[in-house]
């Protein structure tokens, strides 16, 4: 049964299509390699390179009092390690033109006076200098300074505790290593690139080079011609998911806390989706040039506003409310939660809801429009 | 008329000619500048956060209203029940903060009373934001309440300079001209080669004795000036939309451009000589560009955060360079005494690419 | 620095060859392409290079053009090495020479600025060549959106712009329409008389027949090399040109294999109405043939004597390396012949028209083709062919008109109707990225050939092919021919019952043209209906019917006989000294389109031949051109091509 069924599939057009497919993927070295390499090294990238912590600011001080108290506090600034200390200066001239210029990220100036008043139990006033020009950053390294200071104070007092203890704990990444929050939103951001680039340019190679005319003269129905461009990327981009995802466990240790069938469904549902959009951007597109540059203009807004790098909530409004029409949102919010959370469908049905219904107006509209242009 | 003129003449008439592609060539650039001059916020706003307040006191209810006095914290409701099952893995709120039974009693009384926070770590940098601002809410609380058994004895006097605003467009903005007039000048110098190589045009340039240095200056001329076109509009867009202005030295700032737009080109038309099609070249830049100039550059988080061995790639990254240059100009305006090595650095990695693309090109002849 | 344009310009070496090739060797990988060359061109002189496929032609002009290495010989263009010759020469590649997304105008000045032409020569030299080329009208049109022909005569353009020494041309006139093809050889002609030297590379003989010398060239080896004259006189054999009514059977009698074999033919072409035999001598030749022919129960033939043609040449010396002589294997049809019994039209098309814009592509055109029928669609490049078989096979939505095929007027693009459908469109049809033997798979598979008769079916279009054996081969790397060949066996083996080929042969070598059209034939018998376009208008003799477009409409239609029989006027056939000026000469006095180059004969249509003809010699002799021979001729299908065409207002309107 299960032979004649088998037999019954290769003899047919379908199979005949999807393997004229696979075979030219994989007779296209330098694509294949395309497909598999860039999505290995951006992750390696990504994990690696891409961290926001907010450490190791080079600092230059001015240290007028020349105390122990105000070598304490320096070395209070330093030993988490929050600021590294680049020069101490001997001028204010010094200090700010080291800021001026970039050379420091902060400069920290105790007046000459500050261990007197420390002493006399007056509160000492000294000066720190912030460069603003990243202000996400500046604005955490403004709040460093105070919470040292602060504890400064409370050390030099008696050692008191402070009576509103912060117990915080994090979950799900307790170390708070960021390789765990880039690496799925990086397979997400991979899977649409190239999910969308290569089936758009194997569409438009078609079509430029004139076997499309002579495919639509065979007896495959476009339903065929179209599935069969998707089912060997489909397979493919299974591939490539498979592969960031154990190169996520064994480099950066990213925990898989959720069922992996569903993981597995979720991103080829994605994948389906990534390779619509190919598909509708080759409809659009007339030549290789174009359907670069077109796949361009939609991929960017995708991963800029899918969650992946930067969270959706810190956007403006508008491009929140946008968001909410990128099929990637979705995607990356629910591998994140599968990966890490290890949730399932019970609490992600809205998203699968959403990328069902992504794939399916994009995949019908695509068929449609392939079908109008060339009917 | 010079050759190198004739070529670029004439790749900027192939240019042209392609409605589609010149209004995406501008169209992309001003797209990507707006969205990541708009969409790209470092800084965590409006985090969703639950609080389980099991004191219900005055005091409780004055110290809910101080973590959600600034945008960092916006109320959800609280649910009730195992909060982590109900709250944190359905993802409806970033962090739950509980503060226990007896809370402001203890507090009168002088007893410590700490309060728990459990905060979701998926997203790492949220994470830390999310804790520091609860303890700066919490030291600010005991300040005002009076509660503080200590007086803080310094009182740091923080300026932040250069963008006492802390606007982060200010940032992201200068850093975006960085990645977009790398990868669209040099995606549009890749295309052009990489289509004369399918196309079969590259036989009848062979067969005209111009010479590799002539075709490889032509063509990225051509692309050049069509990226000084893609800088103004650019640069337009800095100004009006949000409001640049020039710190530093507008002369270093333009060689600069100018070199880093070369080296754009000389780096695509680099790819796409080796590549087989037009697909694999745009891979490739995309690749190759791309990923380094959005990653590796600083663009969004500190070069030195960058964990070996990629430290030492970012090294050599000409985005880096050239988005201090663009920081320093927009921004801190230190001009030739702190970014005096970022033309002379463009410079050499201009010559290098020119190089590997004249040898890549070999004698203009067929390669069999 | 290259040296100033003026210095090259007087380059003395007028008595020497321009071009000097000795030992010349070229290896790919695992492939030797040249094995060892030995020829001069002289100045001012036309040197044809003609072969099979894969002959190695390609790359004997990469190296003449300077734009590749040789492995081993000396090559010496205007006495310096090819590379440092460049701006002496001139090069059409095959394909692509042009920017297509420039205009004429840009592509010129282009290639002027290129080649460092100065200014003022630019616009001189592109007002003079334009119009030469009659493209004047053209200077601001895509060179995309020009005909075939037109791109050609641009590219031609171009090569001439810096007024090279040396002219390269890679089968120039390669699915270029026969109007536009006699016009480009004009052009050729007039300049190669100016002291141009010119090497030229084609599958078509007839053009051959034009220059001075012909090297044919087999395996990367010089095979024969003379005059054309001389290359026919070598062969030592007759052509006779023989008429009958009942040209089927006479042909299945001489064939190979067939009832009759003789060391007195030595090959046997047939011609939609006649058949030609190439005898060593012609009265025994003619004797022997009427002998078959009355043995065979047919009537008498009627015989005319003639020259053998350099096809011949090509034909019989290939065939003694043991080119087409593997006996032609026969498709294995596994359904019944359908047979020319079907009452019903195959493919029935009334009025169809289609407009682009403003542009009316197709006016009107009506036509039938029952099974078993081979109909053969002629017009020049941009006449509207490609539109109507696009709207006849459903590929394109006529603007208005109604159509018929294999009985479905309704459903153009069921799968159902498709099954029943071979199509071959004019690009190239198979995955260059692909081997093959996939290709091959991939097209039994979407037509869904029967698993059990799909590897039998793969190994004909193979053997057809002379493949065997290379089906691992990606290709992408098959010369042109070979991959038209190819394409034709895809598209067919599913047994079509309508076969639609559009320019088969188009770049294909003679022998395999014979057997493309061996097969063709094979399918009409068969019962397939076949709607065919060719620029091969001999090969037009194939077809039972024809209909010939010009601009857009059907302008006569009917079998190749009818067709000629229809036109006006008489055809005038002159043999004088100088073939090129007598043309030149000539056309000053008639319309251009009356005066044709046929080989080293003139073709010359008159109205009144009694009263023109006298007067015409005579302006021939008082220029010193002798007349050596002057007879009425009937038409040939190129003649009634060219007039119909003409008449009509030219090739491009």
């Amino acid at each position: 049964m299960l032979k004649l069924w088998l037999k019954a599939f290769v003899s047919s057009r379908l199979w005949a299509l999807s393997q004229k497919e696979l075979r030219q993927i994989l007779r296209d070295r330098q694509l294949l390699f395309l497909l598999m390499f860039p999505p290995t090294i951006q992750l390696f990238i990504f994990g690696f390179a891409l961290n926001p912590e907010v450490t190791h600011l080079r600092l230059a001080v001015l240290d007028l009092s020349n105390s122990p108290t105000s070598r304490e506090l320096v070395s209070a600034l330093v030993e988490n390690h929050v600021f590294d200390l680049w020069r101490v200066g001997t001028t204010y001239r010094q200090v700010t033109e080291a800021v001026c210029d970039g050379k420091v990220e902060a400069g920290l100036i105790i007046p000459p006076e500050f261990n007197r008043e420390i002493k006399q139990g007056r509160q000492a006033r000294v000066q720190v200098l912030l460069d603003g020009v990243d202000a996400n950053k500046a604005g955490i390294a403004g709040g460093y300074v105070s919470q040292i200071f602060t504890a400064f104070s409370r050390r030099l007092e008696t050692g008191a505790s402070s009576p509103i203890e912060l117990d915080a704990s994090f979950l799900y990444n307790p170390g708070l290593i960021s390789a765990w929050f880039f690496v799925p939103g990086v397979m997400g951001l991979v899977l649409n690139l190239t999910g969308s680039l290569v089936s758009s340019s194997a569409l438009v190679r078609e079509k430029d080079s004139g076997t499309l005319e002579q495919l639509l003269m065979t007896p495959a129905a476009s339903w065929e011609i179209l599935m069969a461009k998707i089912v060997p990327l489909f397979i493919v981009l299974n591939i490539t998911v498979l592969l960031a995802l154990s190169m996520g466990a064994l480099i950066f240790q990213v925990p898989f806390r959720g069922n992996f069938l569903f993981y597995m469904a979720i991103s080829a549902l994605y994948i389906f989706v990534a390779i619509s959009i190919g598909l509708m951007l080759a409809t659009i597109a007339r030549n290789q040039r174009q359907v670069v540059m077109t796949s361009f203009f939609f991929n960017l807004p995708i991963i800029q506003l899918s969650g992946a790098v930067a969270p959706v909530a810190s956007m403006p409004l508008f491009f929140q409310y946008l968001s909410l029409l990128n099929p990637l949102r979705y995607y990356v919010a629910c591998i994140r939660a599968v990966l890490l959370r290890g949730v399932g469908l019970e609490v992600l049905w809205p998203n699968v809801l959403a990328l069902f219904a992504f794939a399916a107006v994009l995949l019908l509209a695509s068929a449609h429009q392939f079908r109008r242009q060339l009917g | 008329m010079n050759r190198v003129a004739v070529q670029c003449i004439k790749e900027l008439r192939q240019f042209v000619r392609d409605r589609l592609s010149v209004a995406l060539a501008f169209g992309l650039p001003a797209l990507s500048m707006l969205l990541y001059g708009f969409a790209t916020r470092l800084e965590i706003k409006n985090i969703p956060l639950v609080v389980q307040n099991l004191d219900n006191s005055a005091l409780s209810r004055s110290f809910i209203e101080r973590l959600y006095t600034n945008e960092q914290f916006v109320p959800v409701r609280c649910p009730g029940g195992d909060l982590v099952k109900t709250v944190l893995n359905r993802g409806i709120a970033e962090a739950v903060v509980i503060i226990p039974p007896e809370f402001a009693r203890k507090l009168r009384a002088g007893l410590p009373s700490p309060v728990e926070a459990l905060i979701d770590g998926t997203d790492v940098n949220n994470a830390r934001v999310i804790k520091n601002s609860i303890i700066a809410t919490t030291n600010s609380f005991l300040d005002i309440e009076g509660l503080s058994p200590f007086r803080p004895l310094i009182h740091p006097q923080v300026r932040l300079w250069f963008n006492p605003g802390r606007k982060e467009s200010l940032f992201v903005v200068p850093g975006a001209f960085g990645i977009v007039l790398l990868i669209y000048p040099a995606l549009l110098c890749a295309l052009a080669m990489a289509r004369e190589t399918e196309q079969g045009t590259i036989l009848q340039i062979y067969a005209s004795s111009l010479t590799a240095s002539e075709f490889i200056l032509g063509k990225v001329a051509a692309y050049v000036i069509v990226g000084i076109a893609e800088t103004l509009l650019v640069l337009l867009i800095g100004f009006v939309v949000f409001h640049l202005s020039v710190a530093g030295d507008a002369l270093l700032f333009t060689l600069g451009t100018l070199l880093y737009l070369i080296d754009a080109c000389l780096y695509g038309l680099m790819i796409a000589v080796g590549a087989k099609t037009q697909n694999a070249a745009v891979q490739a830049v995309a690749f190759g560009g791309f990923t380094p100039a959005l990653l590796l550059s600083g663009y969004l988080y500190p070069v030195r955060n960058i964990r070996y061995p990629f430290n030492l790639v970012a090294d050599f990254v000409p985005a880096r360079y050239y988005i201090e240059l663009s920081r320093d100009t927009f921004v801190r305006g230190a001009g030739w005494a702190g970014q005096w090595f970022v033309p002379v650095f463009l410079t050499l990695v201009g010559l290098l690419l020119f190089r590997i693309a004249r040898k890549r090109l070999g004698r203009m002849q067929i390669s069999a | 620095m290259p040296p100033v344009e003026t210095v090259v310009q007087q380059a003395p070496d007028t008595d020497g060859p321009v071009i000097s090739v000795r030992g010349l060797r070229k290896r790919y990988r695992d492939l030797e392409a040249v094995r060892g060359l030995d020829f001069d061109i002289r100045r001012g002189e036309i040197f044809g290079l003609i072969g099979p496929d894969g002959a190695g032609k390609t790359t004997i002009f990469h190296i003449l053009g300077g734009v590749m290495e040789p492995t081993a010989g000396q090559v010496a263009v205007v006495g310096r090495k090819p590379a440092d010759a460049r701006s002496e020469i001139g090069y059409l590649t095959q394909q692509f020479s042009l920017n297509l997304d420039l205009s004429v105008d840009e592509n010129l000045s282009y290639t002027a600025g290129l080649r460092r032409v100065p200014e003022p020569m630019v616009s001189e030299r592109r007002r003079r060549y334009l119009k030469l080329m009659g493209l004047d009208a053209f200077g601001s049109r895509l060179a995309g959106q020009l005909s075939g022909g037109m791109k050609q005569k641009l590219a031609l353009c171009c090569a001439l712009m810096s007024r090279p020494q040396v002219l390269l041309l890679d089968e120039p006139t390669t699915g270029v329409d026969p109007v536009s093809r006699r016009e480009f050889w004009d052009v050729l002609a007039g300049i190669a008389h100016e002291g141009m030297t010119i090497a030229v590379a084609t599958p078509y003989l007839d053009e051959a027949e034009r220059c001075d010398r012909v090297a044919l060239v087999h395996e990367g080896a010089i095979r024969q090399i003379g005059t054309p004259v001389e290359l026919r006189e070598r062969l030592g054999l007759h052509r006779l040109e023989v008429r009958t009514s009942d040209l089927g059977r006479l042909e299945q009698a001489l064939a190979p294999g067939g009832s009759v074999e003789s060391a007195e033919i030595a090959d046997v072409q047939p011609f939609g109405d006649r058949l030609d035999v190439l005898v060593a001598d012609s009265e025994r030749g003619e004797r022997y043939l009427q002998s078959i022919a009355a043995s065979a129960g047919i009537g008498a033939l009627r015989i005319d004597r003639d020259e053998p043609t350099l096809e011949n040449v090509f034909v019989l010396n290939l065939r003694k390396e043991g080119l087409g002589t593997t006996a032609y294997k026969p498709f294995a049809f596994s359904g019944p012949a359908l047979g020319p019994s079907r009452k019903t039209s195959a493919i029935a098309a009334s009025k169809l028209s289609k407009q682009f814009g403003e542009f009316q592509a197709v006016k009107g055109v009506s036509l039938q083709i029952g099974y078993g029928e081979i109909y053969g669609l002629l017009g020049a490049n941009g006449a509207g062919k490609t539109t109507t078989i696009k709207m006849i096979c459903g590929l394109l939505q006529p603007s208005s008109g109604e159509m018929m095929l294999a009985g479905e007027t309704q459903r153009m693009r069921s799968p159902a109707l498709r099954q029943r459908i071979g199509y071959m469109s004019q690009k190239f049809t198979l995955y260059d990225d692909l081997t093959i033997l996939q290709n091959l798979e991939f097209y039994c598979g979407v037509y869904q050939v029967p698993m059990g008769l799909r590897k039998e079916r793969i190994n004909w279009v193979l053997s057809t092919c002379q493949l065997v054996g290379r089906e691992g081969m990606i290709t992408g790397l098959l010369p042109g021919g070979w991959k038209q060949r190819l394409s034709f066996g895809a598209s067919v083996m599913h047994e079509p019952e309508i076969l639609f080929l559009d320019e088969p042969t188009s770049g294909v070598d003679p022998i395999a043209r014979r057997q493309l059209w061996n097969m063709i034939r094979d399918f009409a018998r068969h019962g397939t209906a076949i709607l065919v376009t060719t620029h091969f208008l001999e090969e037009a003799e194939n077809c039972h019917r024809l209909g010939l477009m010009a601009a857009g409409e059907l302008v006569a239609q009917g079998s190749p006989s009818e067709i000629k029989k229809a036109q006006p006027g008489q055809l005038i056939v002159l043999v004088t000294s100088d073939t090129q000026r007598s043309s030149d000469l000539l056309k000053t006095k008639l319309e251009s389109w009356r005066v044709a180059i046929f080989a080293d004969k003139l073709h010359v249509v008159l109205d009144e031949p009694e009263r023109q003809l006298p007067a015409l010699v005579s302006l021939l002799s008082e220029n010193g051109i002798q007349v050596r021979s002057q007879m009425a001729g009937s038409f040939s299908l190129e003649d009634a091509f060219i007039g119909l065409v003409q008449r009509r207002g030219g090739v491009q309107s």
